[in-house]
C-alpha cells in the first residue's frame, strides 16, 4: 500500500474510532443531569430535615427548656453550697 | 502626411478599454467597500453595542439564573451552643390568576392559619401574578396546606432567624430587621457590628437545562460565588448568663428599678463571660418592643460612677507617689469648702487624720477630695486618659459611646474635687469594668471583647487574640489598691453580704443622678464593682441598679447581688476558699 494511502485508511479509522467513542460516552452521560438533580433534592431534602431537627433539638435542650422541665420534675435550686475550709484530717483522707 | 501626424496627435474622444475596466474597478471597489463596511458596523453593533443584552437572551435560552442566597452565620456561646441560629421557614404566595373559586381558596387558608379573611381575599383579587399571603409557616403549617391542593398557591422557601434560648443575652445579640430593600440586616449588639460577616455574600448561578427544561450535567455555572455566613463563637459562658439573668431580674423587681444590668469579665483576657440587662426584649419579635430596649446600656448609656470611681482615682494617687494607704487625711474632720460649694460625705460622718485605706472602706467624699487635690488636675487628666476614660474601649459590640472628657483650661477647683469622688464625670458601664479589669491585671488592661472565635463556611478557624491597650499603672499599685479594696469589702458597709472565706476585692458606688444641673437626691444609681479571688482573679464584675426605689444605695441593692452571684461563681469555677 502507498503511504499517502495508508495515511488515509489510519486517518478513517481513527475518525472512525473517534465517532464510537464519542456516542459511547455521550449516551453514558446523558442520564446523568437528571440523576444529579435527583441527588440534589434528595441531598436538599436531607439538609432541610437536619435543620428542622436541629431546631428541635436546640429547642429542648436550650436552659430555659431544661430549668422548665426540671422545675416541673420537682427539682429544687440548691440554696447554699459545702465547702471546705481545711484540710480534712489525715485519717479521712 | 501631415493629416496622419494630426490624427496622431489629437486626443481620442471615445473611451479606451483600459478606462472602462478602471471605472468598473472603482464600482465594484466602492460596492464591496460599503459592503464591507456595513458589515463591519453591523458586527461592532452585535457583538459590541448589543453583546450584553444579547449574551442575557442566549443565557435565558439555555438556562435561567438562580440567586443563591447564603445562609447567615450562627452566634455561638463559649460551650459551642448556638445562642442565634436559622431554621427554615415558608413564604405562602398565590398567582391570583391561576386561582378560579378565589372564596374557596381564601376561605381555606384563612381558617387553616388563622388570617383575616378580609387580608386573603383582597390579596387574591389583585391583578398580579404574584402576591404574599403569609410569611414565616413552619413546616407542618405547609404540609397541611399542601394537604389542600390548592392550584395557584405555592412557596418559597426561606431561612428565618431562630434564637432557642428567647431573650437571653438579647441586648448583646441585638436582632435581625430589614433594609430599604428588603433584605435582611442586623441592627444593635453583635447582629449589628458583625452584620457582614454573618451575612455572607449573595451569588448568582445559571442553571443550563437541555430542550425539554431537564438541567444538564454542567449543572450551575457560578457567575457571582456564594459566600456562607461565618459563625461567631463568643467568650459568653451561658449558664453563667443564664445565672446571671435570673438573678437580676428577681433583683430589680425586689428593688423596684428601673433597670439593672450586670457585666462580667476575664480580667487576664479582656473576654466578656456575661453581659445581662433587664429588662430585655425578644430578638425574635423585636418589633414588638419598645425602641428603648434595643440599645445596650451597658456601652451605650453613661452615668456619673459616684463612689465606684474612687479606685481609679486612688491608684492614680497611690502610682504616683502621692499618697500611701498610709497617708492620713488632715482635712476630714468635717465637709470640705471647695470653689463656694460644701462637699460632704453620703452619711455625713467624718472620720478625722482618717487613712487612705479607711478613706476606700468608709468611702469618704471629703478624703477623696484631698486625693484628687493631691494628684493636681494635669496628673487626674493624664490617668483618665491611661484608664481609657473619654475614649470608646473598642468593645465588638454595636453602639458603644463615650462622653468626651473637658478640656483642660474648662476645669474648676470644684470639678476636680467632685471627680476626685465621681461626681460631675461621666463613664459608661463597660469603661469602669475595663478600669477594675486593670486593677486586677496588675496594672494591664485588656480590650474588652465578646467573640473569640470567627469560624467561616469552610470550618476555618480565627482565633481573635486578647489585646492589651495599656497599662495606666504599676504591678505593684494594683497589689496596693486590691488589698485597700479587699479590706473595704471586709469593713466596710457591704461587709455584711460579703462571701466569706473568699478574699474579694470590692467597691460599693451610690451616684446621684443630675437632672436639669441639679442632682435630686432621691434618684440614685446604685452599683457594685468588684473581682475574685483577690489574689489571682478569675472575673471581674460590675452590677448596676438604675434607680431603685426600695433601697437607693449600693451598699444595700448591688453588693448584696454581687455577693450572690460571686457565691454561684466560685462553685462553678471551682475556686477553693482562702480565708479572710
Amino acid at each position: 500500500m502507498k503511504r499517502p494511502t495508508l495515511i488515509l485508511v489510519a486517518l478513517f479509522f481513527t475518525i472512525v474510532a473517534l465517532v464510537i467513542a464519542r456516542s459511547v460516552i455521550s449516551n453514558a452521560i446523558s442520564p446523568n443531569g437528571t440523576l444529579l438533580s435527583e441527588i440534589e433534592s434528595q441531598k436538599n431534602a436531607l439538609m432541610k430535615e437536619n435543620k428542622v431537627l436541629r431546631e428541635r433539638l436546640f429547642a429542648k435542650t436550650s436552659l430555659s427548656a431544661i430549668s422548665t422541665e426540671a422545675a416541673r420534675l420537682g427539682f429544687v435550686e440548691k440554696k447554699d453550697s459545702f465547702k471546705l475550709t481545711e484540710p480534712p484530717p489525715i485519717a479521712k483522707r | 502626411m501631415s493629416r496622419k501626424k494630426t490624427a496622431l496627435n489629437l486626443p481620442s474622444l471615445r473611451p479606451s478599454p483600459n478606462d472602462k475596466m478602471r471605472w468598473r474597478f472603482k464600482v465594484i471597489f466602492f460596492f464591496f467597500a460599503v459592503a464591507f463596511l456595513a458589515v463591519i458596523g453591523r458586527l461592532f453593533y452585535w457583538q459590541v453595542v448589543k453583546a450584553a443584552e444579547l449574551s442575557e437572551i442566549a443565557k435565558g435560552q439555555y438556562g435561567r439564573e438562580v440567586t443563591l442566597t447564603p445562609e447567615r452565620g450562627e452566634i455561638l456561646t463559649s460551650d459551642s451552643f448556638p445562642i442565634a441560629t436559622n431554621k427554615v421557614s415558608y413564604l405562602l404566595y398565590a398567582n391570583p390568576k391561576e386561582i378560579k373559586n378565589k372564596k374557596n381558596v381564601s376561605d381555606k387558608l384563612s381558617s387553616l392559619l388563622e388570617l383575616e379573611i378580609s387580608s386573603v381575599s383582597a390579596s387574591l383579587s389583585q391583578d398580579k401574578y404574584w402576591v404574599p399571603i403569609k410569611h414565616n409557616l413552619t413546616e407542618e403549617e405547609k404540609q397541611k396546606v399542601e394537604k389542600l391542593v390548592l392550584p395557584g398557591v405555592g412557596f418559597e422557601q426561606k431561612f428565618e432567624r431562630f434564637y432557642p434560648e428567647a431573650s437571653l443575652a438579647a441586648q448583646l445579640l441585638g436582632f435581625v430587621g430589614k433594609d430599604e430593600n428588603g433584605q435582611d440586616k442586623g441592627y444593635f449588639g453583635l447582629e449589628g457590628y458583625y452584620d457582614r460577616l454573618l451575612s455572607g455574600k449573595e451569588g448568582r448561578a445559571i442553571q443550563v437545562h437541555d430542550a425539554l427544561g431537564r438541567p444538564v450535567l454542567t449543572r450551575l455555572e457560578n457567575e457571582n460565588q456564594m459566600v456562607e455566613g461565618s459563625d461567631l463563637i463568643l467568650s459568653i459562658d451561658r449558664p453563667i448568663q443564664y445565672l446571671v439573668e435570673r438573678k437580676l431580674k428577681d433583683a430589680v423587681e425586689l428593688y423596684g428599678a428601673k433597670r439593672g444590668m450586670v457585666g462580667i469579665m476575664d480580667p487576664k483576657t479582656g473576654q466578656i463571660i456575661t453581659l445581662s440587662v433587664y429588662p430585655a426584649f425578644d430578638p425574635k419579635k423585636y418589633f414588638e418592643y419598645s425602641p428603648d430596649l434595643y440599645k445596650n446600656p451597658f456601652l451605650s448609656n453613661t452615668y456619673e460612677p459616684g463612689s465606684t470611681f474612687k479606685p481609679l482615682v486612688m491608684s492614680a494617687a497611690l502610682n504616683e507617689k502621692e499618697v500611701t494607704p498610709q497617708t492620713r487625711c488632715p482635712r476630714c474632720a468635717g465637709p470640705v469648702n471647695v470653689g463656694g460649694f460644701s462637699l460632704h460625705t453620703w452619711n455625713d460622718k467624718y472620720y478625722p487624720n482618717t487613712t487612705m485605706t479607711e478613706v476606700i472602706q468608709h468611702s469618704d467624699n471629703t478624703g477623696m477630695v484631698f486625693v484628687a487635690q493631691s494628684l493636681g488636675l494635669e496628673k487626674m487628666l493624664a490617668y483618665l486618659d491611661r484608664f481609657g476614660i473619654g475614649r470608646l474601649t473598642g468593645i465588638d459590640l454595636q453602639g458603644e459611646v463615650s462622653p468626651d472628657i473637658k478640656p483642660e483650661s474648662s476645669w474648676y477647683a470644684a470639678d476636680l474635687a467632685t471627680a476626685g469622688f465621681g461626681q460631675g464625670i461621666s463613664v459608661t458601664p463597660v469603661e469602669l469594668l475595663t478600669v477594675f479589669s486593670a486593677i486586677a491585671n496588675k496594672g494591664i488592661m485588656m480590650k474588652p471583647q465578646v467573640v473569640s472565635q470567627v469560624r467561616d463556611n469552610e470550618g476555618k478557624i480565627v482565633n481573635i487574640e486578647p489585646e492589651i491597650v495599656g497599662k495606666p499603672i504599676s504591678e505593684a499599685s494594683a497589689k496596693v489598691m486590691t488589698e485597700m479594696l479587699v479590706n473595704a469589702v471586709n469593713k466596710g458597709e457591704a461587709s455584711y453580704a460579703r462571701l466569706k472565706d473568699y478574699r474579694i476585692a470590692g467597691k460599693t458606688g451610690t451616684a446621684s443622678i443630675p437632672i436639669q444641673g441639679k442632682y435630686d437626691p432621691t434618684k440614685t444609681i446604685a452599683s457594685f464593682v468588684g473581682f475574685a479571688p483577690a489574689d489571682d482573679p478569675k472575673f471581674v464584675m460590675l452590677v448596676i441598679f438604675d434607680q431603685p426605689t426600695n433601697a437607693i444605695y449600693g451598699a444595700e441593692t448591688a453588693a448584696p447581688v454581687f455577693f450572690n452571684i460571686a457565691s454561684d461563681l466560685v462553685s462553678y469555677y471551682k475556686i477553693p476558699p482562702s480565708g479572710d
